[in-house]
């Protein structure tokens, strides 16, 4: 039981930034998603253990512009911070 | 209040990004080359001045046009960019439109290229660059600050002054709607300024930074070739290959190479296949 929340969990990590980063482009999804796996072979689904990879290539990319896409992924999950995981994730997002 | 570290980081950002644009040795030739070209058939006479510059006019404005095609076929439809994109291209066409009419107009149909239909295309550029700058910076709205368009809005205000200075304190014999429309570009420069200002405080130290250090050096050319443009007229001695063109000239090279970094970041990461089998995984 535990290891479904943590895959939902995972997945409505996964939706929160595909939604924020295909709303800026396709490209910027699709670039950020290659970063992320040749800087730190990770995935999206990975973020959810290492947020801090995430912030990284959005600041190699947008530099001081990141805060924003960051506080829009965060916007998405807020509603889910009840969830440890996730709430876990939102605290390391950005810092 | 900005702590020291913080300083010392937007230092060493700003200093990543002139050392980028130093190490740009083929921007270099072609400026270089450019601005030669321009000066050697101007020395020869203003004819061939004339010719050489209305010609060579058009391949420069093209390549802004192909460049930011290909751009938009990398990036996509989808997204504020990628809407952003295509009003980058409709700024780009328009613009190579005017070019094309303006070479025309003077070297076709032996009429004034200044006023003339041209100019219509020449306008009609500078909503659709504002509108791409808009939606370009739309997913990140939430880190400008009041300051930072105050602080744009001044520098473009405080490069607009002299050229409206000018404008109004001439004696010239040039017709009033021709020193109005002439009045209209730096005005219109100074409108699209304040975005690329914008763009350029807030992608400090990420790899789109040089896209928008190269849109607001291309638009500090712009305003200093219509400044320009707009001064030897009121003196009637601005011609087609004018040295003032080199800057006309510069500033597409400029928008080009911004776009073809653009293209350069995205093409390398469709190189790695990885986060492909990603989506396909689902």
């Amino acid at each position: 039981m535990e290891f479904d929340r943590i895959q939902v969990d995972k997945a409505l990590m996964n939706l929160a930034i595909e939604e924020t980063l295909q709303g800026i482009g396709k490209g910027v999804f699709q670039q950020v998603g290659n970063k992320l796996y040749k800087k730190h072979r990770c995935y999206f689904v990975d973020c959810l253990e290492h947020p801090e990879y995430l912030s990284d290539v959005l600041q190699e990319m947008f530099g001081k512009a990141s805060e924003s896409i960051i506080e829009s992924i965060r916007n998405k999950l807020v509603e889910f911070s009840g969830n440890k995981p996730i709430s876990k994730f939102l605290v390391h997002l950005g810092n | 209040m900005t702590s020291v570290s913080d300083k010392v980081g937007r230092n060493q950002r700003i200093h990543d990004t002139l050392h980028k644009l130093l190490e740009q040795k083929y921007l270099l030739y072609s400026l270089v080359a450019t601005g030669f070209a321009i000066l050697v058939s101007e020395s020869i006479g203003k004819e061939v001045a004339t010719t050489f510059t209305d010609w060579f006019f058009l391949p420069v404005s093209g390549s802004v046009v192909i460049i930011s095609l290909v751009l938009l076929k990398i990036q996509g439809l989808r997204g504020s960019h990628g809407k952003a994109w295509m009003c980058f291209i409709a700024f780009a066409a328009c613009w190579f439109i005017a070019e094309t009419l303006w070479t025309s107009n003077e070297l076709i149909f032996h009429t004034k290229p200044f006023p003339s239909n041209a100019d219509f295309f020449y306008l009609a550029g500078y909503p659709a660059y504002f509108v791409f700058a808009i939606l370009y910076l739309k997913p990140v709205k939430n880190s400008i600050s009041k300051n930072m368009v105050l602080g744009a809005c001044i520098v473009s205000a405080a490069i607009l002054i002299p050229n409206l200075y000018m404008t109004f304190d001439n004696n010239s014999g040039e017709d009033k709607f021709a020193i109005a429309l002439g009045a209209t570009y730096p005005i219109a420069d100074a409108i699209i300024l304040v975005p690329a200002l914008l763009g350029v405080t807030l992608f400090l130290g990420g790899k789109v930074n040089f896209l928008w250090t190269l849109m607001l050096i291309g638009v500090l050319l712009n305003v200093v070739a219509d400044t320009g443009f707009q001064y030897f007229s009121l003196d009637d001695s601005y011609y087609s290959g004018h040295p003032v063109d080199i800057f006309f000239m510069w500033a597409y090279i400029i928008f080009a190479f911004g776009a073809y970094d653009y293209v350069k970041i995205f093409r390398k990461s469709k190189d790695e296949h990885r986060f492909v089998d990603q989506e396909k995984m689902r």
